[in-house]
């Protein structure tokens, strides 16, 4: 397995969990805010805000390492919200604190603790290593899609901003959409199915 | 050799990319999956709705608690004698989802002047936790921290959130977990399919669910 594979391979995982990570936060993003500040790591002035950009900055991220675009910026960039993530939940089990990590948002939930150290740890050890492997800051790697499609050279910066413009526009769009909707939709087939056999056994109910 | 070596990396990339997204949407879907199921059992005419359990027995009477609130409303008594509204006790979580995406509604209840309720949240947080919840929700009734669970515990409740609805004479007649918008509205009386402690059952069905 040559350095290439590796990379490719640490770019994409790395870029999947980010996204997992980012997409509930920004669905969600006010959720993530008071997560930041239940933490007690940063005073309010400063964890408010903290909590309004880290989605965003994942996002960002996770396209730029998934597209291959400005990978080890990315990766640095990676390396850091991994550290800062594992300072935070580092004081917390030092405090003895049983608080959800919030590390995916509300999809899913976790404690912080050791087990969670742990695998910080090993993400930002290939953050790290994806870092050191990558080629070039700001320009998009020889194996991104940018480059395999022909769709920008090695020195453009144009997939940098494209990333940039996506997120922009992900962040405006999943926070409009409704970030928890009932457990179904009225308006949907399924939903008026439902609302119909709930009526009928409603009849039956108060015919028993 | 090489253009299929590099189609089959483009397609494999868009499939984990794919199945990334279905498994974060799946992730997301078995809190309500788990709570419809949950409802299903609890249609009407079954015997246990869902939340059922917990709080006082309906008919029970508002206790005589005065605590201090967290955010700007000095003491708050929950019993009050002399008010002629019905009393929405509702208990909330700093992380729980519902209870986070509950609080416009609850703001919309309590400035509704047309609506008879006064409401009072409570929260099973320590005071730092509910004032980073306010800061985040601004909630616009009176909100007690709960850090030690001696209320919620004396209510008996462990849901959140979860609504008592006492009636002006301080008798407890509705109660329910109430995790969004059609729900609250359905504890406070909207909804006419709750079923009151009356035990009259309603009879059109707009809310999901029934509440005892």
């Amino acid at each position: 397995m040559n350095v290439t594979a590796c990379t490719v391979a640490l770019s994409v995982g790395l870029g999947m969990v980010l996204v997992a990570s980012a997409v509930p936060k920004l669905r969600h993003p006010r959720g993530f805010v008071l997560t930041v500040l239940l933490y007690r790591v940063l005073p309010p002035r400063l964890g408010e805000p903290m909590g309004w950009l880290i989605p965003p900055l994942e996002l960002l991220t996770a396209l730029l390492l998934l597209s291959g675009a400005a990978v080890r910026l990315s990766a640095g960039v990676a390396s850091g919200l991994l550290a800062s993530f594992m300072v935070a939940v580092g004081i917390n089990v030092a405090r003895h604190r049983n608080l959800d990590c919030g590390c995916f948002g509300g999809a899913l939930r976790r404690r912080v603790g050791w087990p969670l150290l742990v695998v910080d740890a090993m993400l930002l050890g290939a953050a790290i290593a994806l870092t050191v492997a990558a080629t070039a800051w700001l320009t998009p790697e020889p194996w991104s899609v940018w480059r395999l499609w022909g769709l920008a050279g090695p020195s453009s910066v144009g997939p940098l901003i494209g990333c940039v413009v996506v997120t922009a526009c992900a962040v405006a769009v999943l926070g409009r959409a409704p970030s928890r909707r009932s457990w179904f939709d009225r308006s949907s087939h399924a939903g008026k199915q439902t609302i119909r056999r709930e009526r009928e056994i409603a009849i039956k109910g108060g015919k028993g | 050799m090489t253009g299929l070596w590099l189609a089959s990396y483009l397609v494999l990339w868009v499939l984990v990319l794919a199945l990334g997204f279905l498994v974060i949407g799946a992730l997301g879907q078995i809190g309500p999956l788990r709570l419809q199921r949950a409802r299903r059992a609890a249609a009407p005419g079954a015997a246990v709705p869902v939340g059922a359990d917990d709080g006082p027995p309906l008919g029970a009477h508002l206790p005589a608690l005065v605590a201090s609130t967290i955010n700007g409303f000095g003491s708050v008594a929950l019993a009050e004698p002399n008010d002629e509204r019905s009393t929405l006790v509702i208990f909330l979580s700093p992380l729980c989802e519902s209870c986070q995406h509950i609080v416009e509604a609850l703001n919309a209840l309590v400035e509704d002047g047309a609506r008879q309720v006064r409401a009072v949240a409570i929260m099973r947080a320590d005071e730092q936790a509910c004032r980073a919840f306010v800061r985040v929700f601004p909630l616009h009734l009176p909100l007690v921290g709960d850090g030690e669970r001696t209320i919620t515990m004396g209510f008996g409740v462990h849901g959140s959130p979860y609504g008592l609805l006492y009636d002006a004479a301080g008798v407890l007649v509705r109660k329910g977990i109430v995790a969004d918008h059609e729900e609250l509205l359905a504890l406070v009386g909207d909804a006419p399919r709750a079923v009151t402690a009356s035990g009259q059952p309603a009879t059109t069905v707009e809310s999901s669910r029934v509440l005892v």
